[in-house]
Protein backbone atom coordinates (compact mmCIF):
# COMPACT_ATOMS: atom_id res chain seq x y z
CA UNK A 1 0.00 0.00 0.00
CA UNK A 2 3.04 2.33 0.32
CA UNK A 3 2.78 3.61 -3.47
CA UNK A 4 -1.04 3.91 -2.86
CA UNK A 5 -0.59 6.33 0.10
CA UNK A 6 2.31 8.13 -1.69
CA UNK A 7 -0.26 9.06 -4.05
CA UNK A 8 -2.71 9.66 -1.77
CA UNK A 9 -0.58 12.06 0.12
CA UNK A 10 -0.57 14.33 -2.61
CA UNK A 11 -3.96 14.31 -3.39
CA UNK A 12 -4.03 12.36 -5.86
CA UNK A 13 -6.04 8.89 -5.95
CA UNK A 14 -5.11 6.23 -7.92
CA UNK A 15 -6.70 2.38 -8.29
CA UNK A 16 -4.45 0.06 -8.86
CA UNK A 17 -4.48 -2.16 -12.30
CA UNK A 18 -3.37 -5.70 -12.60
CA UNK A 19 -2.31 -5.73 -16.40
CA UNK A 20 -1.75 -8.99 -16.90
CA UNK A 21 -5.42 -10.15 -15.11
CA UNK A 22 -6.72 -6.47 -16.50
CA UNK A 23 -8.76 -6.30 -13.40
CA UNK A 24 -9.02 -3.49 -10.52
CA UNK A 25 -7.56 -4.14 -7.77
CA UNK A 26 -8.81 -2.97 -4.33
CA UNK A 27 -8.31 -2.43 -1.53
CA UNK A 28 -4.57 -1.10 -3.30
CA UNK A 29 -1.95 -3.90 -3.03
CA UNK A 30 0.99 -3.82 -5.15
CA UNK A 31 0.82 -7.48 -6.53
CA UNK A 32 -2.50 -9.09 -7.89
CA UNK A 33 -4.05 -11.22 -5.69
CA UNK A 34 -5.49 -13.41 -9.14
CA UNK A 35 -2.34 -13.73 -10.53
CA UNK A 36 0.40 -12.50 -8.49
CA UNK A 37 1.54 -9.94 -10.98
CA UNK A 38 2.46 -6.38 -9.98
CA UNK A 39 -0.21 -3.73 -10.03
CA UNK A 40 0.00 -0.34 -11.70
CA UNK A 41 -1.26 2.51 -10.25
CA UNK A 42 -3.78 4.45 -12.33
CA UNK A 43 -5.45 7.21 -12.11
CA UNK A 44 -9.65 6.46 -11.88
CA UNK A 45 -13.00 8.58 -12.62
CA UNK A 46 -13.63 11.18 -9.57
CA UNK A 47 -17.26 10.73 -10.11
CA UNK A 48 -19.13 7.75 -8.45
CA UNK A 49 -22.64 7.17 -6.72
CA UNK A 50 -23.58 7.27 -3.05
CA UNK A 51 -24.42 3.60 -1.64
CA UNK A 52 -25.43 4.42 1.48
CA UNK A 53 -25.09 7.23 3.95
CA UNK A 54 -25.48 8.40 7.25
CA UNK A 55 -24.64 11.45 9.89
CA UNK A 56 -22.06 11.01 13.12
CA UNK A 57 -22.18 13.11 15.82
CA UNK A 58 -19.36 12.54 17.23
CA UNK A 59 -17.95 15.85 16.49
CA UNK A 60 -19.18 19.35 17.61
CA UNK A 61 -20.48 19.68 14.21
CA UNK A 62 -22.56 16.68 13.33
CA UNK A 63 -20.90 15.18 9.77
CA UNK A 64 -22.14 13.21 6.98
CA UNK A 65 -20.47 10.26 5.72
CA UNK A 66 -21.39 7.13 3.60
CA UNK A 67 -19.71 4.30 1.17
CA UNK A 68 -19.17 5.85 -2.67
CA UNK A 69 -18.70 3.64 -5.28
CA UNK A 70 -16.06 5.21 -7.69
CA UNK A 71 -14.81 3.72 -10.48
CA UNK A 72 -15.87 0.06 -9.43
CA UNK A 73 -14.39 0.26 -5.42
CA UNK A 74 -16.28 0.97 -2.39
CA UNK A 75 -14.69 3.55 -0.12
CA UNK A 76 -16.19 5.69 3.13
CA UNK A 77 -15.80 9.18 3.30
CA UNK A 78 -16.94 12.26 4.06
CA UNK A 79 -20.35 13.55 2.26
CA UNK A 80 -21.15 17.20 1.46
CA UNK A 81 -23.78 18.98 0.53
CA UNK A 82 -27.62 18.99 1.67
CA UNK A 83 -30.15 16.55 0.08
CA UNK A 84 -28.28 13.90 -0.35
CA UNK A 85 -30.07 10.71 -1.04
CA UNK A 86 -29.37 6.77 -1.53
CA UNK A 87 -27.70 6.86 -5.61
CA UNK A 88 -27.22 10.20 -5.98
CA UNK A 89 -24.13 10.94 -7.76
CA UNK A 90 -21.28 12.59 -5.99
CA UNK A 91 -17.56 13.84 -6.94
CA UNK A 92 -14.02 13.37 -4.92
CA UNK A 93 -13.30 16.78 -4.93
CA UNK A 94 -10.36 16.41 -2.07
CA UNK A 95 -8.30 13.02 -0.52
CA UNK A 96 -5.18 12.68 1.55
CA UNK A 97 -3.74 11.54 5.01
CA UNK A 98 -4.61 13.56 7.98
CA UNK A 99 -2.38 14.19 10.79
CA UNK A 100 -3.23 10.67 12.24
CA UNK A 101 -1.69 9.15 9.13
CA UNK A 102 -5.20 7.58 8.34
CA UNK A 103 -6.55 8.65 4.65
CA UNK A 104 -9.03 10.96 4.28
CA UNK A 105 -11.79 11.05 1.30
CA UNK A 106 -14.21 13.60 0.94
CA UNK A 107 -17.42 13.52 -1.81
CA UNK A 108 -19.79 16.23 -2.06
CA UNK A 109 -23.02 16.17 -4.35
CA UNK A 110 -22.67 16.58 -7.77
CA UNK A 111 -24.61 19.92 -9.04
CA UNK B 1 -11.17 -38.80 14.66
CA UNK B 2 -11.38 -38.10 18.20
CA UNK B 3 -14.36 -36.64 19.12
CA UNK B 4 -13.31 -33.31 21.14
CA UNK B 5 -15.33 -32.36 24.36
CA UNK B 6 -14.82 -29.15 26.50
CA UNK B 7 -14.01 -30.33 29.69
CA UNK B 8 -13.97 -27.39 31.69
CA UNK B 9 -14.30 -23.53 31.70
CA UNK B 10 -13.75 -20.35 33.58
CA UNK B 11 -14.77 -16.93 33.24
CA UNK B 12 -13.20 -13.93 35.12
CA UNK B 13 -15.15 -11.00 35.79
CA UNK B 14 -15.24 -8.58 32.46
CA UNK B 15 -14.46 -5.14 33.96
CA UNK B 16 -13.68 -1.59 32.43
CA UNK B 17 -10.66 -1.17 34.01
CA UNK B 18 -7.49 -3.39 35.59
CA UNK B 19 -4.71 -2.67 37.09
CA UNK B 20 -3.67 -6.25 36.22
CA UNK B 21 -1.13 -7.18 33.05
CA UNK B 22 -2.76 -9.03 30.27
CA UNK B 23 -0.83 -11.77 31.89
CA UNK B 24 -2.18 -12.05 34.94
CA UNK B 25 -5.66 -11.36 33.81
CA UNK B 26 -5.28 -14.61 31.37
CA UNK B 27 -3.40 -16.52 33.86
CA UNK B 28 -6.31 -15.90 36.61
CA UNK B 29 -9.28 -17.94 33.88
CA UNK B 30 -6.49 -20.42 33.78
CA UNK B 31 -5.31 -20.88 37.38
CA UNK B 32 -9.19 -21.05 38.49
CA UNK B 33 -9.90 -23.67 35.36
CA UNK B 34 -6.92 -25.67 36.55
CA UNK B 35 -7.72 -25.73 40.39
CA UNK B 36 -11.18 -27.41 39.25
CA UNK B 37 -8.51 -30.36 38.73
CA UNK B 38 -10.15 -32.07 36.01
CA UNK B 39 -6.17 -32.28 34.83
CA UNK B 40 -3.15 -31.97 36.20
CA UNK B 41 -0.96 -28.94 34.63
CA UNK B 42 1.49 -31.67 33.87
CA UNK B 43 -1.71 -33.36 31.36
CA UNK B 44 -2.04 -30.37 29.41
CA UNK B 45 -0.35 -30.92 26.29
CA UNK B 46 -1.46 -27.24 24.10
CA UNK B 47 -1.86 -24.04 25.38
CA UNK B 48 -3.73 -21.91 23.03
CA UNK B 49 -3.81 -18.19 23.76
CA UNK B 50 -6.59 -16.00 22.42
CA UNK B 51 -5.69 -12.25 22.49
CA UNK B 52 -4.83 -8.78 20.12
CA UNK B 53 -2.24 -7.57 22.44
CA UNK B 54 0.51 -6.61 21.03
CA UNK B 55 2.74 -8.12 23.11
CA UNK B 56 5.61 -11.46 22.33
CA UNK B 57 5.75 -14.91 22.83
CA UNK B 58 2.22 -14.72 24.57
CA UNK B 59 1.69 -18.35 24.99
CA UNK B 60 4.64 -19.85 26.02
CA UNK B 61 4.76 -17.20 28.79
CA UNK B 62 1.37 -17.92 30.09
CA UNK B 63 2.09 -21.31 30.22
CA UNK B 64 5.06 -20.71 31.95
CA UNK B 65 2.85 -18.78 34.39
CA UNK B 66 0.41 -21.41 34.97
CA UNK B 67 3.35 -24.19 35.44
CA UNK B 68 2.64 -25.92 32.08
CA UNK B 69 4.99 -27.10 29.82
CA UNK B 70 3.00 -28.35 26.69
CA UNK B 71 4.09 -29.71 23.56
CA UNK B 72 2.56 -27.08 21.40
CA UNK B 73 1.76 -23.23 22.99
CA UNK B 74 0.74 -21.00 20.20
CA UNK B 75 -1.51 -17.94 20.10
CA UNK B 76 -4.39 -16.44 17.74
CA UNK B 77 -5.04 -13.29 16.77
CA UNK B 78 -7.84 -12.91 15.06
CA UNK B 79 -9.98 -9.66 16.26
CA UNK B 80 -13.00 -10.16 18.01
CA UNK B 81 -12.95 -13.54 16.42
CA UNK B 82 -9.82 -14.95 18.08
CA UNK B 83 -11.63 -16.63 21.06
CA UNK B 84 -13.50 -18.80 18.19
CA UNK B 85 -10.48 -19.14 16.11
CA UNK B 86 -8.70 -20.33 18.90
CA UNK B 87 -11.42 -22.72 19.84
CA UNK B 88 -11.37 -24.41 16.12
CA UNK B 89 -7.63 -24.24 16.51
CA UNK B 90 -7.90 -26.73 19.63
CA UNK B 91 -10.31 -28.72 18.46
CA UNK B 92 -7.94 -29.77 15.71
CA UNK B 93 -5.03 -30.31 17.79
CA UNK B 94 -7.24 -32.84 19.27
CA UNK B 95 -9.41 -34.41 16.44
CA UNK B 96 -6.32 -35.13 14.47
CA UNK B 97 -4.69 -37.16 17.10
CA UNK B 98 -1.94 -34.87 17.81
CA UNK B 99 -3.28 -33.76 21.64
CA UNK B 100 -5.36 -34.99 23.72
CA UNK B 101 -5.74 -32.42 26.07
CA UNK B 102 -5.34 -28.15 25.07
CA UNK B 103 -6.35 -25.37 27.37
CA UNK B 104 -7.59 -22.35 26.13
CA UNK B 105 -7.04 -18.82 27.41
CA UNK B 106 -8.72 -15.67 25.83
CA UNK B 107 -7.46 -12.94 27.48
CA UNK B 108 -7.88 -8.89 26.56
CA UNK B 109 -7.30 -5.15 28.27
CA UNK B 110 -9.58 -2.80 27.23
CA UNK B 111 -7.14 -0.48 25.56
CA UNK B 112 -6.32 -3.21 23.09
CA UNK B 113 -4.90 -2.83 20.03
CA UNK B 114 -7.43 -4.85 18.10
CA UNK B 115 -9.76 -1.63 18.51
CA UNK B 116 -8.81 -0.43 15.69
CA UNK B 117 -8.08 -1.66 11.89
CA UNK B 118 -6.02 1.07 10.93
CA UNK B 119 -4.14 -1.10 8.14
CA UNK B 120 -7.55 -1.07 5.82
CA UNK B 121 -7.47 2.56 4.00
CA UNK B 122 -10.91 1.69 2.23
CA UNK B 123 -12.45 3.18 5.78
CA UNK B 124 -10.44 6.17 4.94
CA UNK B 125 -10.77 8.12 8.28
CA UNK B 126 -14.18 6.86 9.49
CA UNK B 127 -11.68 3.87 10.92
CA UNK B 128 -13.91 2.60 13.81
CA UNK B 129 -16.45 0.01 13.88
CA UNK B 130 -19.30 2.36 14.58
CA UNK B 131 -18.96 3.36 11.51
CA UNK B 132 -19.31 0.21 9.40
CA UNK B 133 -22.30 -0.90 12.12
CA UNK B 134 -24.01 2.59 11.22
CA UNK B 135 -23.88 1.35 6.99
CA UNK B 136 -25.29 -2.11 8.33
CA UNK B 137 -28.20 -0.62 10.26
CA UNK B 138 -28.70 2.03 8.18
CA UNK B 139 -29.42 -0.60 5.25
CA UNK B 140 -31.45 -2.89 7.21
CA UNK B 141 -34.14 -0.30 8.34
CA UNK B 142 -34.36 0.97 4.41
CA UNK B 143 -34.07 -2.44 2.91
CA UNK B 144 -36.29 -4.57 5.43
CA UNK B 145 -38.27 -1.49 7.83
CA UNK B 146 -36.58 -2.42 10.46
CA UNK B 147 -36.81 0.20 13.74
CA UNK B 148 -34.70 1.83 16.13
CA UNK B 149 -36.94 0.36 18.51
CA UNK B 150 -36.24 -3.12 17.53
CA UNK B 151 -32.47 -2.99 17.62
CA UNK B 152 -33.40 -1.36 21.10
CA UNK B 153 -34.74 -4.31 21.93
CA UNK B 154 -31.96 -6.61 21.92
CA UNK B 155 -30.31 -4.19 23.99
CA UNK B 156 -33.07 -4.46 26.80
CA UNK B 157 -32.88 -8.38 26.17
CA UNK B 158 -29.36 -8.58 26.33
CA UNK B 159 -28.79 -6.23 29.68
CA UNK B 160 -31.39 -8.26 31.38
CA UNK B 161 -29.33 -11.17 30.63
CA UNK B 162 -26.53 -9.86 31.79
CA UNK B 163 -28.50 -9.22 34.99
CA UNK B 164 -27.94 -12.74 36.06
CA UNK B 165 -24.75 -12.70 35.17
CA UNK B 166 -22.00 -12.27 38.18
CA UNK B 167 -19.13 -11.95 35.31
CA UNK B 168 -20.90 -9.45 33.15
CA UNK B 169 -19.53 -6.09 33.09
CA UNK B 170 -23.44 -4.68 32.77
CA UNK B 171 -25.29 -5.47 35.92
CA UNK B 172 -28.28 -3.34 35.75
CA UNK B 173 -31.33 -3.41 33.75
CA UNK B 174 -32.32 -0.90 31.37
CA UNK B 175 -35.46 0.05 29.50
CA UNK B 176 -36.21 0.46 25.51
CA UNK B 177 -36.59 4.34 26.58
CA UNK B 178 -33.46 4.44 27.95
CA UNK B 179 -31.85 3.20 24.99
CA UNK B 180 -33.78 5.08 22.90
CA UNK B 181 -32.69 8.33 24.81
CA UNK B 182 -28.93 7.49 25.16
CA UNK B 183 -25.98 9.51 23.23
CA UNK B 184 -26.75 9.86 19.77
CA UNK B 185 -23.57 8.62 18.27
CA UNK B 186 -24.10 8.25 14.76
CA UNK B 187 -28.06 8.16 13.20
CA UNK B 188 -29.28 5.57 14.20
CA UNK B 189 -27.22 4.49 16.59
CA UNK B 190 -27.05 5.35 20.31
CA UNK B 191 -24.27 4.80 22.60
CA UNK B 192 -26.91 2.15 24.30
CA UNK B 193 -26.56 0.24 21.10
CA UNK B 194 -22.92 -0.48 21.15
CA UNK B 195 -20.82 -2.44 23.02
CA UNK B 196 -18.32 -1.38 25.38
CA UNK B 197 -14.26 -2.77 25.06
CA UNK B 198 -13.26 -4.06 28.64
CA UNK B 199 -10.34 -6.55 30.17
CA UNK B 200 -11.37 -9.86 31.08
CA UNK B 201 -10.39 -13.22 30.60
CA UNK B 202 -12.23 -16.53 29.70
CA UNK B 203 -10.77 -20.03 29.60
CA UNK B 204 -11.90 -23.43 27.97
CA UNK B 205 -10.01 -27.07 28.39
CA UNK B 206 -10.96 -29.12 25.91
CA UNK B 207 -10.47 -33.03 25.88
CA UNK B 208 -10.67 -36.08 23.90
CA UNK B 209 -13.54 -38.32 24.35
CA UNK B 210 -11.10 -40.77 25.71
CA UNK B 211 -9.51 -38.22 28.24
CA UNK B 212 -12.88 -37.07 29.45
CA UNK B 213 -14.84 -40.23 30.09
CA UNK B 214 -13.81 -40.86 33.28
CA UNK B 215 -13.37 -37.08 35.00
CA UNK B 216 -16.43 -35.43 33.36
CA UNK B 217 -19.34 -35.50 34.55
CA UNK B 218 -21.60 -34.40 31.58
CA UNK B 219 -19.62 -34.17 28.49
CA UNK B 220 -20.48 -31.47 26.18
CA UNK B 221 -19.31 -32.41 22.30
CA UNK B 222 -18.06 -29.89 19.75
CA UNK B 223 -20.31 -31.14 17.15
CA UNK B 224 -19.91 -28.48 14.45
CA UNK B 225 -17.65 -25.90 13.28
CA UNK B 226 -18.21 -23.81 10.45
CA UNK B 227 -15.68 -20.47 9.43
CA UNK B 228 -14.70 -18.24 6.49
CA UNK B 229 -13.00 -15.43 6.04
CA UNK B 230 -13.73 -13.42 2.90
CA UNK B 231 -11.32 -10.59 3.21
CA UNK B 232 -9.54 -8.14 6.09
CA UNK B 233 -10.88 -4.92 4.33
CA UNK B 234 -14.72 -3.69 3.90
CA UNK B 235 -14.47 -3.70 0.26
CA UNK B 236 -15.92 -6.58 -0.26
CA UNK B 237 -18.81 -5.24 2.74
CA UNK B 238 -19.32 -2.21 1.34
CA UNK B 239 -20.61 -3.94 -1.64
CA UNK B 240 -23.16 -6.18 0.10
CA UNK B 241 -24.93 -4.82 3.35
CA UNK B 242 -27.78 -7.23 3.12
CA UNK B 243 -25.57 -10.08 5.36
CA UNK B 244 -22.86 -10.80 6.84
CA UNK B 245 -21.81 -13.55 4.01
CA UNK B 246 -19.16 -14.98 6.08
CA UNK B 247 -21.89 -15.97 8.67
CA UNK B 248 -23.86 -17.46 6.14
CA UNK B 249 -20.64 -20.03 4.91
CA UNK B 250 -20.04 -20.60 8.66
CA UNK B 251 -23.71 -21.62 9.64
CA UNK B 252 -24.02 -23.72 6.56
CA UNK B 253 -20.86 -25.93 7.06
CA UNK B 254 -21.67 -25.45 10.87
CA UNK B 255 -25.16 -27.05 10.40
CA UNK B 256 -23.69 -29.93 7.94
CA UNK B 257 -21.20 -30.83 10.41
CA UNK B 258 -23.47 -31.44 13.04
CA UNK B 259 -26.22 -32.72 10.97
CA UNK B 260 -28.73 -30.26 12.38
CA UNK B 261 -31.00 -27.33 10.93
CA UNK B 262 -31.43 -23.88 12.54
CA UNK B 263 -34.80 -25.13 14.41
CA UNK B 264 -32.90 -27.98 16.30
CA UNK B 265 -31.00 -25.52 17.88
CA UNK B 266 -32.38 -24.05 21.64
CA UNK B 267 -29.83 -21.64 22.82
CA UNK B 268 -27.93 -19.46 21.11
CA UNK B 269 -24.14 -17.22 22.26
CA UNK B 270 -24.45 -14.44 18.94
CA UNK B 271 -22.50 -11.57 18.18
CA UNK B 272 -23.82 -8.38 18.82
CA UNK B 273 -21.20 -5.80 19.37
CA UNK B 274 -24.19 -3.44 17.92
CA UNK B 275 -27.59 -4.22 18.20
CA UNK B 276 -27.59 -4.56 14.88
CA UNK B 277 -25.64 -7.07 14.27
CA UNK B 278 -27.64 -9.35 16.36
CA UNK B 279 -30.71 -9.10 14.38
CA UNK B 280 -28.61 -9.87 11.33
CA UNK B 281 -27.08 -12.55 13.12
CA UNK B 282 -30.58 -14.31 12.87
CA UNK B 283 -30.90 -14.03 9.49
CA UNK B 284 -27.66 -15.19 8.79
CA UNK B 285 -27.68 -18.37 10.97
CA UNK B 286 -31.02 -18.81 8.94
CA UNK B 287 -33.25 -18.45 11.94
CA UNK B 288 -35.38 -16.41 9.58
CA UNK B 289 -35.76 -15.52 6.42
CA UNK B 290 -33.93 -12.41 5.14
CA UNK B 291 -35.38 -8.67 6.67
CA UNK B 292 -37.39 -11.03 9.11
CA UNK B 293 -34.33 -10.26 12.24
CA UNK B 294 -35.97 -7.00 13.58
CA UNK B 295 -39.50 -8.96 14.37
CA UNK B 296 -37.13 -12.16 15.80
CA UNK B 297 -36.90 -10.35 18.83
CA UNK B 298 -40.78 -10.36 19.72
CA UNK B 299 -41.35 -13.51 18.83
CA UNK B 300 -38.15 -15.74 19.53
CA UNK B 301 -38.36 -19.70 20.31
CA UNK B 302 -34.32 -20.04 20.74
CA UNK B 303 -33.12 -18.31 23.86
CA UNK B 304 -29.63 -15.67 22.27
CA UNK B 305 -27.30 -14.44 24.49
CA UNK B 306 -27.96 -15.87 27.94
CA UNK B 307 -24.90 -14.84 29.42
CA UNK B 308 -25.73 -11.43 28.30
CA UNK B 309 -24.13 -11.42 24.91
CA UNK B 310 -21.14 -8.42 24.36
CA UNK B 311 -23.70 -5.82 24.34
CA UNK B 312 -24.09 -6.99 28.31
CA UNK B 313 -21.09 -8.43 29.24
CA UNK B 314 -18.84 -5.78 27.54
CA UNK B 315 -15.66 -7.21 24.73
CA UNK B 316 -12.82 -8.15 26.00
CA UNK B 317 -11.72 -9.20 22.32
CA UNK B 318 -9.74 -11.90 22.91
CA UNK B 319 -11.75 -13.63 25.38
CA UNK B 320 -15.21 -13.10 23.96
CA UNK B 321 -15.49 -16.21 21.59
CA UNK B 322 -13.80 -18.16 24.06
CA UNK B 323 -16.94 -17.38 26.97
CA UNK B 324 -19.61 -17.58 24.39
CA UNK B 325 -18.36 -21.45 24.37
CA UNK B 326 -17.66 -21.58 28.20
CA UNK B 327 -21.47 -20.17 28.32
CA UNK B 328 -23.16 -22.75 25.99
CA UNK B 329 -21.40 -25.33 27.52
CA UNK B 330 -22.56 -24.23 31.19
CA UNK B 331 -25.95 -24.15 29.66
CA UNK B 332 -25.98 -27.47 28.19
CA UNK B 333 -24.60 -29.18 31.04
CA UNK B 334 -27.05 -27.19 33.15
CA UNK B 335 -24.75 -25.36 35.32
CA UNK B 336 -26.02 -21.54 34.62
CA UNK B 337 -27.29 -21.25 37.58
CA UNK B 338 -30.07 -17.95 37.47
CA UNK B 339 -29.82 -17.59 33.85
CA UNK B 340 -30.00 -21.48 33.11
CA UNK B 341 -32.69 -22.26 29.83
CA UNK B 342 -34.17 -25.29 30.58
CA UNK B 343 -34.06 -28.33 28.71
CA UNK B 344 -31.48 -27.35 26.04
CA UNK B 345 -29.36 -29.62 24.20
CA UNK B 346 -28.29 -27.96 21.64
CA UNK B 347 -26.65 -25.08 21.38
CA UNK B 348 -24.50 -22.35 18.74
CA UNK B 349 -21.84 -20.05 19.33
CA UNK B 350 -21.46 -17.13 16.18
CA UNK B 351 -19.04 -14.98 16.48
CA UNK B 352 -17.26 -12.41 13.31
CA UNK B 353 -14.69 -10.06 13.30
CA UNK B 354 -14.54 -6.86 11.19
CA UNK B 355 -17.59 -6.17 10.12
CA UNK B 356 -18.07 -9.62 9.31
CA UNK B 357 -14.96 -10.05 7.32
CA UNK B 358 -14.35 -13.54 9.17
CA UNK B 359 -16.98 -15.52 10.81
CA UNK B 360 -17.13 -18.57 13.17
CA UNK B 361 -19.86 -20.72 14.04
CA UNK B 362 -19.59 -23.71 16.52
CA UNK B 363 -22.46 -26.32 17.62
CA UNK B 364 -22.27 -28.24 20.75
CA UNK B 365 -24.75 -30.54 22.18
CA UNK B 366 -24.96 -33.28 24.85
CA UNK B 367 -24.84 -36.28 22.56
Amino acid sequence: MLRFKDFLRKGDFRVPLCTACKETIWPPFETCPICLSRTIFRRTTKRGILREFSTTFTSETPQQFGIVELGGVHLLGSVHGFGISVGCKVILYECGIDNNGYPFYKFKKCP
Amino acid sequence: MQRVVVGDYSTSGFRKETQQSIFDVAAGAGSALLKHEIVLQSEVEAVIFSSCSSDQYTASILAEMLGIKPKIAIRVDNLCNSGTSAVISGYGLIASGLCKSVLIVGAESRNSPGRLLSWDVTRGSFSLPIYWATMYARNHMRTYGTTEEQMASVVVKNRKNAFKNPNALYQKEITISEVMSSKRITEPLKLLDCSSLCSGASAVLLLSKTMASKRVETPIYITGIGSQTNSASLAEVMSNLNNTGTSRIAARDAYKMANVSPKDIDVAELHDAFSIMEIMAYEDLCFVDRGEGGKFIEDSDIATNPRGGILGCGHPLGATGVSQVAEITSQLSGNADRRQVEGCKIGLVHNLSAAGTSATVIILGTE
